[in-house]
């Protein structure tokens, strides 16, 4: 098993379509006292179709403002943002956003009925709604529990029904802002093999936020490592070339995440005297 | 509270009436205060016999009821489409919301006084009142809940590519229901009181209109029927409406997931 | 949960009053002042009032009958509610009736209690005390039940009797509660404030709304309305600049 990883930046290549371009993008917030804050800096990334990008940065480093901008959800300060070669311009249902947090679900709607409603706002028919929904039930493993309310179900599940809502809908684009992070080790672990596997079948093109080296590991072809103010937004890059299903428990594996463990600042690093 | 049987919930709840009867009974029949002071509780009953026979109880009832309902189901209704269009459109709900801060502390019995100067003294005023506490009510309480509609469903609804109309519809009509229901109950509880006062203050029929001409005419039994009527009827409206919101919106009840 | 797309407040709410303002003097134009007096109208009765001891004395007596209602409310209130979600038991037994009063108007109770108690400033108390205790109890008491087992624990773990917990760590904990609850009955002090005005009382700024109906005085049914509204806001304001001055560390969730 040969694993190679190369520092170099923009190494998407040239022939292939690219379905997501951020162009030196930032973003500005304004706190109470007036004071401006650039929370995102000179962002340029490009995602490739079908390739799966994760976003891997500690908190407060802007990488879900970065999501919420592709998404459409708030607006870039400067650059552009294109999304199969058009500029965003608010939220659209090609690019599907599966959120961390599960109130993003509708409480008062069964796990069948919100995977039906990206469905439902297309006006796609009854009938036809309800076989494409139970096809992404059965997909993501959700048979038995079709006509339950989200208020009955795990975080694991409710995670897995806004998978299956965001895909039933099928986006040319994913947006992942940290979904699987309120859950439990075991449960991440089988919702990454599972959203892995998912993709690779489905060819998705995926952009996904997330704060855990190992997850970041165990799902991308292309790792991008942000950092909080004042440092350079995006301070390393990485192409990972381990094969699916990867495994943690290797040699590979653990050089890489000590790797980008360095990459990652701790911001208490020395403040802690040891014993 | 805990899940007991149902007859030892009863009993629970039935103990401190029973008990407040008997001492009650004890003071009135041993005649340690005077009967004007202190009517016994079958003084009372047979007052409330006599008013039953004659009519006045039920009519006094249907007549304070008919002007709840009516003015209830308008009130909620105004208050329901105010909130709605006020969840859609932020900048005039932060425009309006400072505006109603100070209207909390107004009873709405104070307005009868100008709405009688404007309209006089006939239903329709009344029915101006209620309708108006009744909004009061559950306005403020509709607001609190448009405003705090979660922002990440309005997002994945969003992206899943919901236009203007169709966020409405999916989502803040079905995320206001619980505060609709819970504005509706208050408004139910601001209109009972107004009307209660309101019938006290100046009316010539309906429960509160017992209590005063008890008071008129210093009948103590007529007081006591008065006041445990207004009672009774605040009881059963509000199991009433517990009932009902129970049955209808139980899927609006996942707080939140 | 986030807040929704930023408008200003205070530029919003000041165009908001202005759009108030003008419209009301519009109406008044429109159906002539002795039918709907205006804004400006309303101001100049006010200043004028403001200079004779009748309105000041007038507002003075509601604002006693308020307050201290809204005081002993509050007290009671907070005493039984601490008691009531401590014991569990106690609370039960005490929970239906507290339901059962809490549908009832107070205002109804208000000729018994003239009978019994005469017109004095009393009753005022007595029924504007009742709505707000009532009200203050029943959330203290859900407040306590609800405080985190883990951070008992915690005390308890640390050596902590059970005295040190109910007043270092159980009522500290209720604290946001109690401070919230308490200014919110701030407005159920004056829902029955007019109507025990107009029935038991010689003065104060419901029996001043109330007459002006009789001498057609809609301008000063009018300034009543504003009057109250004003001696709300004035109060609530009072109220959080206390709780700022003594309470901060309270107002903070967990």
């Amino acid at each position: 098993m040969t694993a190679m990883a190369s520092p170099s930046l923009s190494a998407a290549s040239e022939e292939q379509e690219i379905a997501l371009e951020c162009r030196n993008v930032g973003k500005d917030y304004f706190r109470h006292n007036g004071e401006r804050v650039r929370v995102v800096r000179e962002v340029d990334l490009k995602l490739r179709k079908g390739g799966f990008l994760c976003v891997l940065g500690p908190s407060g480093c802007g990488k879900t403002t970065l999501l919420n901008m592709v998404a459409g959800f708030e607006q870039t300060t400067e650059g552009d943002i294109l999304v199969g070669g058009k500029p965003v311009n608010g939220p659209g249902p090609e690019r599907g956003v599966v959120f961390q947090s599960d109130t993003a679900l509708f409480p008062w709607l069964t796990v069948r009925e919100n995977i039906e409603y990206g469905l439902r706002i297309k006006g796609i028919s009854k009938a036809e709604r309800r076989k494409r929904a139970d096809e992404w039930i059965e997909q993501v493993g959700l048979t038995q529990h079709t006509s339950k309310f989200p208020g009955e179900l795990s975080g694991g599940m409710k995670q897995r029904v806004q998978i299956a809502r965001v895909l039933a809908s099928d986006p040319e684009i994913l947006l992942m802002d940290e979904p699987f992070a309120a859950l439990d080790a075991q449960t991440r672990n089988y919702l990454q093999q599972e959203l892995s596997e998912l993709c690779r079948k489905s060819g998705k093109t995926v952009l996904f936020i997330t704060h855990d080296i190992q997850e970041a590991l165990m799902l991308a072809d292309h790792i991008i490592v942000m950092a909080r103010a004042p440092e350079k937004n995006i301070k390393a890059e990485l192409h990972v070339q381990m094969p699916y299903p990867r495994q943690r428990m290797n040699e590979t594996f653990a050089k890489l995440y000590n790797r980008l463990m360095d990459e990652i600042d701790n911001p208490f690093k020395g403040s802690v005297r040891s014993l | 509270m805990s899940p007991r049987r149902p007859i030892v919930r009863a009993g629970i709840v039935l103990v401190p009436f029973i008990i407040a009867i008997i001492v009650w009974w004890v003071l009135a029949a041993m005649r340690l205060v005077p009967e004007l002071f202190l009517p016994s509780p079958l003084r009372v009953w047979d007052s409330a016999m006599q008013m039953l026979r004659s009519g006045l109880l039920l009519e006094s009832i249907g007549v304070s009821l008919l002007r709840l309902g009516s003015g209830w189901v308008l009130g909620v209704l105004l208050a329901t489409l105010a909130g709605w269009a006020l969840g859609m459109v932020d900048w005039l709900r932060r425009g309006v919301q400072p505006l109603l801060f100070p209207l909390r502390f107004v009873e709405p019995v104070a307005w009868l006084s100008l709405i009688i100067l404007w309209f006089g003294t006939g239903e329709s005023s009344k029915l101006i009142l209620l309708t108006y506490a009744s909004f009061f009510g559950s306005f403020l309480y509709i607001l609190t809940g448009v405003a705090g509609i979660d922002e990440t469903k309005l997002r994945a609804a969003q992206a899943l590519g919901a236009s203007r109309w169709q966020l409405f519809s999916t989502v803040i009509v079905p995320s206001t229901v619980p505060s609709i229901i819970s504005g509706a109950r208050i408004g139910m509880s601001y209109s009972f009181l107004t009307i209660v006062t309101a019938e006290m203050m100046d009316a010539s029929s309906g429960v509160g209109y017992i209590i005063k001409y008890g008071s008129v005419y210093m009948r103590m039994d007529q007081i006591f029927v008065g006041t445990i009527l207004v009672g009774l009827l605040g009881i059963g409206i509000d199991y009433a409406f517990r009932q009902a919101a129970k049955r209808l919106g139980r899927r609006y009840f996942f707080d939140h997931i | 949960m986030k807040t929704r797309k930023v408008t200003r407040w205070k530029p919003a709410a000041l165009l908001g009053s202005l759009a108030f303002a003008v419209l009301w003097q519009l109406a008044a134009w429109i159906s002539g002042p002795a039918f709907l007096p205006g804004p400006v109208a309303v101001i100049k009765l006010f200043f004028v009032q403001l200079t004779t001891p009748g309105y000041l004395g007038t507002v003075l007596a509601s604002y006693q009958r308020v307050l201290v209602g809204w005081g002993i409310g509050s007290l009671v209130g907070m005493v039984g509610g601490i008691l009531m979600g401590r014991y569990a038991s106690l609370g039960q037994f005490l929970y239906s009736p507290i339901q059962f009063f809490r549908v009832i108007p107070a205002i109804a109770i208000v000729p018994i209690l003239v009978i019994w108690l005469g017109v004095g400033e009393t009753i005022k108390y007595v029924i504007i005390g009742y709505g707000v205790a009532l009200v203050v109890a029943v959330n203290i008491a859900d407040a306590v039940q609800r405080v985190a087992q883990v951070r008992l624990q915690a005390a308890r773990s640390m050596g902590a009797g059970p005295i040190r917990i109910f007043w270092g760590v159980l009522v500290p904990s209720v604290m946001p509660e109690v401070l919230k609850g308490v200014r919110g009955s701030l407005a159920f002090a004056f829902m029955s404030i007019v109507g025990i005005e107009t029935l038991a009382a010689q003065d104060g700024v419901g029996k001043m709304i109330w007459n002006a109906r009789v001498l057609h005085q809609t301008d000063v049914a009018i300034l009543g309305i504003v009057t109250l509204g004003l001696m709300g806001v004035l109060a609530d304001l009072l109220v959080q600049a206390l709780f700022r001055l003594f309470g901060y560390r309270f107002m903070m969730r967990r």
